[in-house]
């Protein structure tokens, strides 16, 4: 999952980022309403925190902006402005929950992990697919109830097609939404994950979980839940 | 009593307005002063008419005179008058001439009178002047009304003295038949002006207590939150008050706007330093539990700083639209829940007060009972005469009385309240008290969860 954080104090930035992608999200940083406007519009997010008290842009101008674009991944709001007029605000501009500082990185995490379920219709935390599951709160996969171990970027990738499971999904849009925008790799990248996905998930092929689509991408095929 | 009656009245709320004040001063000048201005005029005018038939009867003495003669103690009238009335018979104009009698002290000899006089009951005269003067009275012949002109002068017959009195009477008729009809064509003159400044003093009246309706009109849109000043121009001598006023009202929510500001801004730079503290990885648990309290005491003193408390220049705050942003929000937090709000409320009820107040006492209370709530919140707003009662009930578990008398009770220091959620409501109560309202804790006959009921007097 990518995420954008709009957050002005560069502390508090850095320690969110840090237990962000502790959390298996790829995160894009911006210091302000403006720059944080400009990449909401220019990449396309799995969600966005963004903080209300914004240098040059504030942070309810820039949910609106976004928002007037039909740009609608879902917003997190921090605000040290506790006050339900700032609440009913920020959620009336377009954000989807709100959250007040000072709060602990777990409720962070836990909002952010709903929001990002609720925006594709999921509202379990368990997502599971026949034989697979993964955990979106501790990260823990298992395929017939047995943990399998994955790397960050396998993680990522396998909890974005979960959550988009039965759609063909893009190498590029894979790219997009497993890394942050420093991070600089060809498609073949991607192909090898898939391959080592399905290695791990599926030694002896009995599932076929992920089905390649030449020419368009990856689909997590839908198998029901017995 | 009837000063004590008279100060009941005026000191009756009701006589205590200005409106009060002009119907009673036009109302006196209209049935008061007009028919004393009446009964003055119709005197006079009496008066007047009883001098002119004085100075008529007057000329009418000399006259008479002027054609008697009095020869060897005999008194010689001509046959007929110069003056026809006299000749007619019962004309209403009648003289008659008397002697003294001296020998019989006191009375009198009737000499002569008037053809007109005849077949009339004979006039009792009662007084008769002296030589030389007259006298003016009335007196009764058959049953009516009469004016007598009495003049006594004395005849020079052979030398010896001869006092005669001409007495001039003269029908009443004329006389009332003229005031009637002078009181008459008055009274319907002045029935008319009556009616006539009756009218025009109601319209006077409105015209100048228009402005002030005007402005009492204004004020409570002003208070219902419809307006947020003044807009009429109003006359000179209230425009200076209702330019204070609006310039009172301009700068008290502007200062208020500019300290919430300043609050907030200070909520922000205390709380994004502790943000940061708190984001860190290796935080032991009682220093997050310090944190935490620094935060508690932060949002709960800025907040109690922030309310605008009771005040006479708080303007309505629709109650309806603050409910609605508030359900908007919580649909968006509490999505998971699927919370289904049933609501009964009175659009029109309005919240003399701050609007962020409003949202913090009803964003406080509705967001614990969608916290407390399996699906179900009922929400009700009504605005019985002179408060403004608003209730929150929820299908959870409920409040136990112990609970209930604890939030309550708990003390004004934030540093006293128990970590979580406590805090919400601590701040619904400091904020609820700043409005000398009152909330009721109980459980919901309905929904049966808990129920919070907010009554706020205006």
């Amino acid at each position: 999952m990518r995420l954008l954080l709009v957050e002005d104090d560069l502390a508090l930035q850095n320690n969110l980022k840090e237990s962000l992608i502790r959390a298996n999200y790829s995160v894009d940083v911006a210091s302000n309403g403006q720059e944080g406007l400009y990449q909401g519009e220019e990449y396309c997010y799995d969600a966005a925190i963004i903080d209300v008290g914004l240098p040059i842009v504030d942070g309810i101008s820039v949910i609106k902006s976004l928002r007037a674009k039909n740009i609608n991944y879902p917003i997190l709001v921090l605000t040290a402005r506790d006050s339900w007029q700032d609440k009913v605000a920020g959620l009336d501009a377009g954000a989807d929950d709100y959250l007040t500082k000072p709060f602990q990185n777990e409720e962070l995490l836990a909002r952010l992990n709903a929001l990002i379920r609720r925006s594709v219709g999921q509202t379990k935390p368990i997502l599971s697919n026949g034989a697979l599951s993964i955990n979106s709160k501790n990260f823990e996969v298992t395929v017939d109830n047995k943990a399998i171990s994955l790397s960050s970027s396998e993680y990522k990738l396998l909890a974005y097609l979960m959550l988009h499971k039965g759609d063909v999904i893009s190498k590029s849009v894979l790219t997009e939404h497993i890394y942050d925008q420093d991070f600089d790799l060809d498609s073949n990248v991607i192909e090898v994950f898939i391959r080592r996905l399905r290695k791990k998930l599926d030694p002896h092929s009995d599932y076929n979980f992920i089905e390649t689509h030449r020419g368009l991408g990856y689909q997590l095929k839908i198998i029901d839940n017995q | 009593m009837i000063k004590e009656k008279f100060h009941t009245l005026i000191n009756h709320p009701q006589s205590n307005s200005l409106k009060f004040r002009l119907i009673v001063s036009a109302l006196l000048m209209t049935f008061i002063i007009l028919p004393i201005i009446g009964f003055t005029l119709s005197n006079a005018f009496e008066r007047q008419i009883v001098t002119s038939i004085k100075k008529e009867l007057t000329a009418y003495s000399y006259s008479i005179l002027a054609v008697a003669e009095v020869n060897d103690g005999n008194l010689f009238m001509p046959e007929q008058l110069l003056e026809n009335q006299f000749n007619v018979i019962q004309s209403g104009l009648y003289a008659i001439i008397t002697v003294l009698n001296t020998e019989l002290n006191e009375t009198y000899r009737q000499l002569w009178h008037s053809h007109s006089l005849l077949s009339m009951g004979s006039p009792t005269i009662s007084t008769l002047p002296k030589v030389g003067q007259s006298n003016f009275s009335t007196l009764i012949i058959d049953d009516n009304k009469h004016f007598i002109f009495s003049f006594s002068a004395s005849f020079n017959s052979n030398n010896k003295e001869f006092p005669l009195s001409v007495h001039i009477i003269k029908n009443y008729d004329d006389f009332t038949g003229l005031v009637n009809d002078f009181e008459q064509q008055l009274w319907i003159w002045l029935l008319i002006l009556m009616a006539l400044l009756f009218l025009v003093q109601g319209i006077w009246l409105g015209w100048t207590l228009q402005p002030l309706r005007v402005l009492k009109s204004e004020m409570i849109q002003v208070e219902q939150g419809k307006l947020a000043e003044l807009q009429h121009t109003y006359p000179l001598e209230l425009a200076q008050v209702t330019q204070q006023l609006n310039l009172l009202l301009r700068t008290e929510s502007q200062q208020r706007k500019r300290y919430k500001n300043a609050l907030s801004d200070l909520a922000h730079s205390l709380k994004t330093p502790l943000a940061v503290i708190q984001s860190q990885q290796e935080l032991t648990l009682s220093s997050i539990e310090q944190l935490q309290l620094i935060n508690n005491i932060i949002v709960h003193q800025l907040k109690r700083a922030q309310s605008a408390g009771e005040s006479a220049w708080h303007t309505g705050i629709n109650v309806k639209a603050v409910v609605d942003k508030l359900m908007a929000t919580m649909t968006k937090i509490y999505f998971d829940k699927d919370i289904e709000f049933h609501c009964v409320i009175d659009s029109q009820a309005s919240f003399k007060g701050d609007e962020a107040d409003l949202l913090e006492i009803l964003g406080n209370i509705i967001d614990n009972a969608c916290k407390a709530s399996k699906q179900h919140i009922a929400i009700s707003v009504n605005q019985p005469a002179k408060q403004l009662t608003i209730s929150v009930a929820d299908d959870g578990a409920g409040i136990n009385t112990e609970l209930q008398t604890d939030i309550l009770n708990r003390g004004t220091r934030s540093d006293t309240y128990k970590e979580g959620h406590g805090i919400g409501l601590a701040i619904v109560r400091d904020l609820v008290d700043s409005y000398q309202g009152q909330l009721i804790l109980g459980n919901s006959s309905t929904l049966a969860g808990a129920e919070f009921t907010l009554i706020f007097y205006k």
